[in-house]
């Protein structure tokens, strides 16, 4: 293994289940026209996929 | 569905939840974690079900067709090989490509995680984990940003779904038209074998216990959260069967018993604790022999687990731990392998008469059941089940 | 607990790596034979085995104790050059065929070259006739064969075999967690265990002390 590979972190301590973070996303976002529960929730829920893919190659 | 296999399905189901319930079903429970054995049985290559999803489910389905068994682990290979090779992932290697077509896939380790990654590590590990682990583990992400290390990440995504979709599809096959039960329906790890296991490697863990002892203790801390939602995540929501963890390093004699209360115990049970907060059950299985921490494991709630005996001592486990939780175990697999049906039906039989008693007790062979056993010794298990495990 | 009474063999049976390391360099230049320290050393390595048998040590324990040994080495190497280091004797080992996993053979590998035996390591997935070829370059009165898998049983009784057939006098060891009376007979081996420590035993007992 070589050190050039280290990179440093973006967040700290994210949950589980989270990449980047709805508080994050929000604020890129900007003004939202609709419901933003309805976007956060979508989201999230990818967020959670892409989470278990990350995690999958660790927990074996 | 026809009639009788629902009411096969259904007698299955009762019988199996009733022994990890405690309770005494209609006769002892069979299930058998059947892996390359059942590519053997059904005519494939290793390298066939590793690589190909609908051989590997369709194992499945000549088992079910040919062996009266209560439970079932699912699809014989846990890993996809293809999906490997999309990644170019380096710690498994897998018949038909590096080793022969019909042997047993293995597992490469090495310190995939360095001891001067803690800090990064501890701060968050998912993105520690996408950031600086998955370039070491998977060649074809070496270079994160490179058109192959994108490309490596979409097929990997799309991967683990049609993997996840081939083995829902065939349970949605196996239950209504075999009377197929799950063993399990989630997973987890210990977070010390999360830690031991893929990142810092058993000869790396060993080192951290005396040259780093508060950063292990920190790292554990740190999975905990991540190993409990894992597991309720991969659960789906499905609650009536256990959550599977297969148990490695804390194991007799890897730690010292101080060690093993120290660094191992404290975040499985939190982990094993939540789970059954939120209802879930977990399959304890226990590889190796847990003989002296059997106590300790008895601290956990009524019913939470199903303690499973590979190399434990039997008589201990059902001493210390029955009538606390439901035990399954542990026919021989060199018996199984090696061995005569009549060795085969003595030992099922003196395991249900001084084991099954009073109920919670599951058959099964001591550990996963691999291309070497032989047919007519599985048989012969099964058989010996039926007959001496009406209650 | 032990009859050792040299400071530097407590030191290793105590897993004290700054303190055997002190040792090491300070009798370097005090002018002890680096043989003399590589002996007490191993009196320690010795009893460490023995602690693991007892089951007060642990495989925690062996691997650390292992890796203080390596670091220990690395220092005497350059110093032993030249003089003849005496091997208690040859002995050849490997994990089998179609099994990757060196755990148990490493450990054993640790405990043979860490009592004063040579150790010729083959590595894993070692086919047959490298383990016949190895027995007759050595001339090997011992062969040590590792296996984790069950499913590589076979690949087991096949190097066994393949070493008796060359008619070789040596003497086969089989090692893995489901080693048993009956698995040996079936792969045709002299012995067999479980136990990491019996490799020791077995070697001075076919080998001598």
């Amino acid at each position: 293994m070589t050190k050039e590979t280290l990179v440093k972190n973006t967040f700290q301590g994210l949950p589980p289940g989270v990449c980047v973070p709805w508080e994050q996303k929000e604020k890129e976002l900007g003004e939202i026209k609709g419901d933003p529960a309805i976007i956060k929730k979508e989201w999230e829920q990818l967020e959670a996929f892409a989470y278990m893919y990350i995690w999958g190659w660790v927990h074996r | 569905m026809s009639d009788d296999k629902f009411k096969l399905l259904e007698e299955r189901k009762t019988r199996y939840l009733a022994a990890m319930n405690l309770e005494k079903p209609d006769k002892v429970p069979i299930r058998l974690m059947l892996s390359e054995f059942s590519a053997k049985h059904a005519g494939y290559t290793f390298q066939e079900i590793y690589y190909e999803l609908d051989k590997n489910i369709d194992c499945v389905n000549k088992l079910l067709n040919d062996f009266d068994l209560d439970t079932t682990g699912g699809a014989p290979s846990l890993w996809w090989a293809s999906l490997h090779d999309a990644v170019g992932a380096k710690y498994l290697k897998f018949a038909g490509r590096e080793l022969d077509v019909n042997t047993q896939f293995q597992y490469h380790e090495e310190e995939y995680m360095l001891a001067e990654d803690y800090d990064a590590f501890i701060e968050n590990p998912t993105e520690w984990i996408l950031n600086t682990y998955m370039p070491r583990i998977h060649k074809e992400f070496a270079e994160p940003g490179s058109y192959r290390a994108n490309v490596a990440l979409i097929k990997g995504g799309i991967g683990m779904l049609t993997q996840l979709g081939a083995n829902q599809k065939a349970w949605g096959t196996w239950a209504p038209e075999y009377g197929g039960v799950p063993t399990f329906t989630a997973f987890s790890k210990a977070p010390f074998d999360t830690l031991a296991d893929t990142l810092r490697g058993l000869s790396g863990i060993m080192m951290d216990l005396y040259q780093r002892p508060e950063k292990v203790k920190a790292a554990i801390e740190a999975l905990i959260p991540h190993n409990i939602f894992y597991g309720m995540a991969t659960s789906g929501g499905e609650m009536e069967f256990p959550l599977f963890i297969p148990l490695h390093r804390g194991a007799f004699p890897f730690l010292n018993p101080k060690q093993w209360k120290e660094f191992y115990w404290p975040s499985l049970k939190k982990v094993i604790e939540a789970f059954w907060a939120n209802g879930k059950r977990t399959l304890f299985y226990a590889e190796g022999n847990w003989t002296p921490y059997l106590e300790s494991i008895a601290e956990l709630p009524e019913k939470s687990i199903v303690f499973h005996v590979d190399m434990t001592d039997m008589a201990q486990a059902k001493k210390i731990l029955g009538g606390r939780f439901c035990i399954s175990g542990n026919v021989p697999n060199t018996m199984l392998a090696f061995g005569k049906p009549d060795e085969v039906k003595e030992y099922v039989k003196r395991l249900i008469d001084e084991y099954a008693a009073d109920g919670g007790f599951i058959i099964d062979a001591a550990a996963v059941i691999l291309a070497d056993a032989k047919e007519e010794n599985i048989r012969a298990l099964i058989e010996a089940a039926r007959e001496y495990g009406v209650y | 607990m032990h009859h050792l009474t040299d400071e530097l063999s407590i030191a290793i049976v105590g897993l004290e790596e700054e303190k055997v390391m002190a040792l090491v360099k300070e009798r370097l230049q005090a002018g002890v034979k680096p043989l003399d320290i590589v002996k007490k050393l191993q009196d320690g390595m010795t009893e460490v085995g023995n602690l693991f048998e007892a089951q007060e040590y642990y495989l925690s324990e062996l691997i650390n104790c292992g890796a203080i040994m390596k670091a220990a080495m690395v220092e005497l190497e350059p110093h032993l050059a030249g003089s003849e280091q005496e091997y208690r004797g040859n002995i050849v080992i490997g994990t089998v065929k179609g099994d990757i996993h060196d755990l148990g053979k490493d450990i054993v590998v640790m405990l043979l070259k860490g009592t004063g035996y040579n150790v010729l390591d083959l590595g894993v997935d070692v086919p047959p006739e490298k383990f016949v070829d190895a027995v007759k370059e050595h001339n090997a009165p011992l062969l040590a064969l590792s296996v984790l898998l069950t499913s590589c049983l076979e690949s087991m009784k096949e190097a066994v075999t393949a070493v008796k057939e060359a008619g070789l006098d040596v003497k086969v060891l089989i090692g893995g967690p489901m080693i048993d009376d009956k698995v040996t007979a079936y792969c045709g081996a002299d012995f067999g265990s479980t136990l990491a420590n019996d490799g020791v035993k077995i070697a001075e007992k076919v080998i001598g002390a």
